[in-house]
C-alpha cells in the first residue's frame, strides 16, 4: 500500500510538474487604432437612416483617433447574411478587423429604434449589445450613443459623443468683429445662437446640469458675467458688481460660480453662490489672479496668478487658504483648467514666441505639450478628460493697395488627445474662439 | 567558428519552426525500458520503423513489435557518445542548447535497421554486452559522425532520423533536458508586441497589467487563452478593455503560431504572459 501511494506521488508530481506554466513578461505593444468593420444598419424605415446612422458612428470613432475603420468595399459578408445568420469570423479576421458592429434601424411611431451589436471577430462572441429609442428628429443623438457605447467597451472609458459645444462664433474684418455666442452638436451639426452680436462675449462656460451658461459680455460696455440657457433664455447679469467681473466657471454641483473681480487695478477671486446670491473672496487683492477652475471634486480650485512676478499656475483650497505654486518652467503659464478625470491640468504657455497646450498633473509634475502654434489658447476638456478643446489662431499676410503686407489670423476651434495624437479642427460655420464642452447629454 | 568548434551556432536559426516534426514522447521510465528501434536509412526499413513509431505510448519493452529489437535507451546512450563526438558534448553548454546537436541521432538506428537483435531481458546491459552490440550494429554510423560534423549536417541526420521514425527512446532522452532559452522568450516578447495594441492615455494605463494564462497546441497555435483575475472585469472596466485587448493579441491569426520549438513543447504548453505596459510611459 505504500509503494502504491509513493508511486501515486511521484506520477501526481510529475503531472504538476509537466503543466508548470513559462512566464513571460510583455512590456512593449503597438499604439495605434483598433480596426473596426461598421456595416451600414439594416433600415427597415427605407429612408436611407440606417446608413446615415453608421456614417456618424464612422466619423465618430476616426475622430475620437483610437479606431480605424474597414473600407466596406473590402466586406466579405453582406450585411443582410450577418443579421440573419450571425457573423462569419473567418471572413472578418481574413480583413483584418478586431471589432465588428452591425446593427438595424426601424420605426415605431414617430420614434425611431436603433439596435446594434458589437462584436470581438478575434474571441468570436458578443462583446456588447443595446437598443435606443428616440424621437425621429433625434437619430443623430441615438448614433452618436452607439458610439458612446463602442467606445466604452473599446477603451474602459466613457465616449464623448453625446456633447455639444458651446462657443463664439466670429465674423467680420478684424478690428470690426462680430461676436455671437453660438451652441452646436460637438460635431459641427446643429448649430444654434444664444445672443444677437451686439456685444462682445466670451468664454462660454456649461453647468453641470447642461442647461445653463455662464459668459463675458460687454453689453454693459464693461466685461461682466452674465447667465443664460441653452434654449436662448435672455441673458441675466451675475450679481450687483461694480467693476469688471470675468472668467466664470460652475461649480461640479451647480450650486457656485467662481471668477475674478477687479478692482483699482488688481484681481481676485470670488465664489458667487447662485442661490443665495452670496459673494465669499478667496484671495486678496494684491495682484492679478484670474482663470479660476475648480477640481472635479470641488475641494480644490486651480488660478493663474502673477503674485510670483509673472503668470504662473496655482492651486489652493477652495475656501482660498493655503494657494501653492504648480507650474515651474521657467516661462508664463496661464488659462488652466482641471481634467474631469481629475489627473490633469491643463494650460497654456508661452516660449520664445511660440503658444504651447500642455498638460501637468496636479502637482506640476509630468509636464507634457500637447498642441502648439502661432497662437493656442483656452485649453477646455471632453467630458471624460480624454480630447482637448482649445482656440488655434493662423497667421497669414495680405496686401493692401499700396503693396504693403498686412498680418492677418484666423481662428478655429481644435481638438487633440491627451496623448498629444491625432489634433484635428472641430467644424463651424465661421471662424470660432473660446469652446466649451458640454457635459454628456 | 562555433561550428568548427562543434558548438552550436546561436545565431543561426536552426529549424524551420513550421516545419512538420513527427514527435513521439515518452517517460523516463518508458524511455529506460522501451526497445530501441533501429531506423534504416534506406527504403526497406522505414515501413517497419514506421509502425513502430506508431506508439506513442511505445509498449515498452518488449520489443514484440520491431522485428528489429532496437537497443536499450541506455545502449543508446552509451553508443551515441561513441559515435558522434559532436552532439555528445551537448550537455554542458547546450542549456541554451540547440536541439541540432541533441537531435543528432544515435548512430545506433542508422546501422542494420534489418538485423534483428534479440530483445534485451534486463532494461539495461552489461559492457560486454554493449559492446557486442555495437559490433553487430557496426560502425558504419560511428564513422560517419567520428568526426566533428557540420552543423548542417547534424540537422539533415535529424530530419533524417525524425521522418524514419527514429528513437523515441533516444530522442526523448535528448530532449528532456532542454528548457526554453532566453533568446527564445525574446522571440516570444517581440511575437506577441506585433499584436498587442497597448491601452494608451487612459488614466491609470501604466498600472494596467494583464495576465493571460495560454494553453497550446504542439504546432505553437494557442487554443485557450483565460484571464486571470476575471473577475476585476465585473467592476473595472478600464481593466476589462486592457484584458480583451491582451487576449486578442494571442488569439489573433496574425500572431499564430508562436515562434516555439517543438521539441520543447513540454516546456511551453502552458504560457502566462503579463501584459505590463508601464515602460511605455
Amino acid at each position: 500500500m505504500q509503494r502504491y501511494f509513493l508511486i501515486l506521488g511521484v506520477m501526481i508530481w510529475g503531472c504538476v510538474g509537466s503543466v508548470q506554466a513559462l512566464k513571460v513578461e510583455i512590456t512593449q505593444g503597438q499604439i495605434q487604432p483598433i480596426s473596426i468593420a461598421i456595416t451600414d444598419f439594416e433600415d427597415e424605415t427605407e429612408e436611407g437612416i440606417g446608413k446615415q446612422i453608421s456614417e456618424i458612428i464612422t466619423r465618430d470613432l476616426v475622430f475620437s483617433g483610437l479606431f480605424q475603420p474597414i473600407p466596406k468595399a473590402a466586406f466579405i459578408q453582406d450585411t443582410s447574411s450577418l443579421n440573419t445568420q450571425g457573423p462569419r469570423y473567418a471572413d472578418w479576421r481574413a480583413l483584418n478587423a478586431k471589432l465588428l458592429l452591425s446593427g438595424k434601424v426601424k420605426r415605431v411611431a414617430r420614434d425611431l429604434i436603433v439596435e446594434f451589436s458589437l462584436y470581438d471577430v478575434i474571441s468570436g462572441h458578443v462583446l456588447t449589445g443595446f437598443q435606443y429609442r428616440a424621437v425621429t428628429q433625434k437619430q443623430r443623438q441615438l448614433a452618436h450613443m452607439v458610439s458612446d457605447t463602442v467606445y466604452q467597451q473599446a477603451t474602459g472609458e466613457e465616449g464623448f459623443f453625446n456633447t455639444r459645444i458651446a462657443f463664439v462664433e466670429e465674423t467680420g474684418p478684424r478690428g470690426r468683429r462680430i461676436k455671437r455666442l453660438a451652441l452646436m452638436d460637438y460635431d459641427g451639426e446643429n448649430v444654434s445662437y444664444l445672443t444677437t452680436g451686439d456685444s462682445i462675449v466670451l468664454t462660454p462656460r456649461f453647468s453641470p446640469d447642461k442647461q445653463h451658461l455662464a459668459f463675458l459680455s460687454y453689453s454693459n460696455r464693461i466685461p461682466q458675467v452674465f447667465l443664460t440657457t441653452v434654449d436662448g433664455a435672455p441673458p441675466q447679469h451675475v450679481g450687483d458688481f461694480q467693476g469688471m467681473s470675468y472668467a466664470p466657471r460652475f461649480s461640479p454641483d451647480g450650486e457656485c460660480l467662481v471668477m475674478s473681480l477687479e478692482k483699482e487695478g488688481a484681481s481676485a477671486i470670488f465664489e458667487y453662490r447662485l442661490r443665495d446670491k452670496s459673494l465669499k473672496q478667496l484671495t486678496p487683492y494684491h495682484t492679478i489672479d484670474i482663470s479660476p477652475c475648480y477640481s472635479p471634486d470641488g475641494k480644490h480650485i486651480v488660478f493663474t496668478s502673477d503674485r510670483g512676478g509673472s503668470e504662473q499656475i496655482y492651486i489652493m483650497n477652495r475656501d482660498g487658504s493655503h494657494p501653492r505654486r504648480v507650474s515651474f518652467g521657467g516661462t508664463k503659464y496661464s488659462q488652466p483648467a482641471w481634467s474631469p478625470r481629475g489627473d490633469l491640468i491643463a494650460f497654456t504657455k508661452v516660449y520664445q514666441g511660440t503658444f504651447y497646450i500642455g498638460v501637468m498633473t496636479p502637482q506640476g509634475e509630468d509636464e507634457r505639450l500637447v498642441a502648439q502654434g502661432y497662437l493656442v489658447e483656452g485649453a477646455g476638456w471632453s467630458p471624460n478628460g480624454r480630447r482637448l478643446l482649445y482656440t488655434k489662431e493662423h497667421k497669414y499676410y495680405t496686401q493692401n493697395s499700396g503693396g504693403k503686407r498686412i498680418p492677418s489670423a484666423t481662428s478655429r476651434l481644435y481638438s487633440v488627445d491627451v496623448t498629444g495624437y491625432h489634433e484635428c479642427a472641430i467644424r463651424t460655420p465661421h471662424e470660432a474662439s473660446d469652446g466649451c464642452w458640454s457635459p454628456r447629454l | 567558428m562555433f561550428v568548427m568548434l562543434g558548438v552550436y551556432d546561436p545565431f543561426k536559426r536552426s529549424l524551420n519552426s513550421k516545419q512538420s516534426i513527427l514527435i513521439d514522447f515518452v517517460a523516463i521510465s518508458e524511455h529506460s525500458q522501451a526497445p530501441m528501434q533501429v531506423p534504416a536509412r534506406n527504403s526497406q526499413t522505414p515501413p517497419q520503423q514506421k509502425p513502430a513509431q506508431k506508439p506513442k505510448k511505445p509498449t515498452p519493452p518488449k520489443s514484440s513489435k520491431p522485428n528489429t529489437p532496437p537497443p536499450s535507451a541506455r545502449q543508446s546512450r552509451t553508443t551515441s557518445p561513441t559515435v558522434p563526438k559532436a552532439p555528445a558534448p551537448p550537455p554542458p553548454a547546450p542549456m541554451p542548447a540547440e536541439k541540432p546537436q541533441k537531435k543528432p541521432t544515435p548512430p545506433p538506428k542508422k546501422a542494420q535497421p534489418e538485423e534483428a537483435i534479440a530483445p534485451p531481458k534486463k532494461a539495461w546491459l552489461d559492457l560486454k554486452e554493449e559492446e557486442k552490440l555495437l559490433e553487430e550494429l557496426g560502425r558504419e554510423a560511428p564513422a560517419e559522425s567520428s568526426e566533428p560534423q557540420g552543423l548542417e549536417d547534424l540537422l539533415e541526420e535529424l530530419a533524417d532520423s525524425v521522418e524514419d521514425a527514429a528513437l523515441p527512446g533516444a530522442q526523448a532522452a535528448d530532449r528532456l533536458g532542454d528548457i526554453v532559452t532566453a533568446t527564445e522568450i525574446d522571440a516570444i516578447r517581440r511575437h506577441v508586441a506585433r499584436c498587442w495594441i497597448v491601452p494608451n492615455g487612459v488614466r491609470g494605463a501604466k498600472d494596467l497589467a494583464v495576465e493571460i494564462a495560454m494553453r497550446l497546441r504542439p504546432d505553437a497555435t494557442v487554443y485557450e487563452a483565460k484571464i486571470v483575475n476575471a473577475h476585476r472585469m465585473q467592476h473595472d472596466p478600464l481593466f476589462r478593455a486592457a484584458a480583451e485587448s491582451a487576449r486578442r493579441a494571442v488569439l489573433d491569426p496574425q500572431c499564430n503560431p508562436f515562434p516555439l520549438s517543438p521539441e520543447k513543447y513540454n516546456q511551453w504548453k502552458n504560457i502566462e504572459l503579463t501584459f505590463n505596459p508601464k515602460e511605455m510611459y
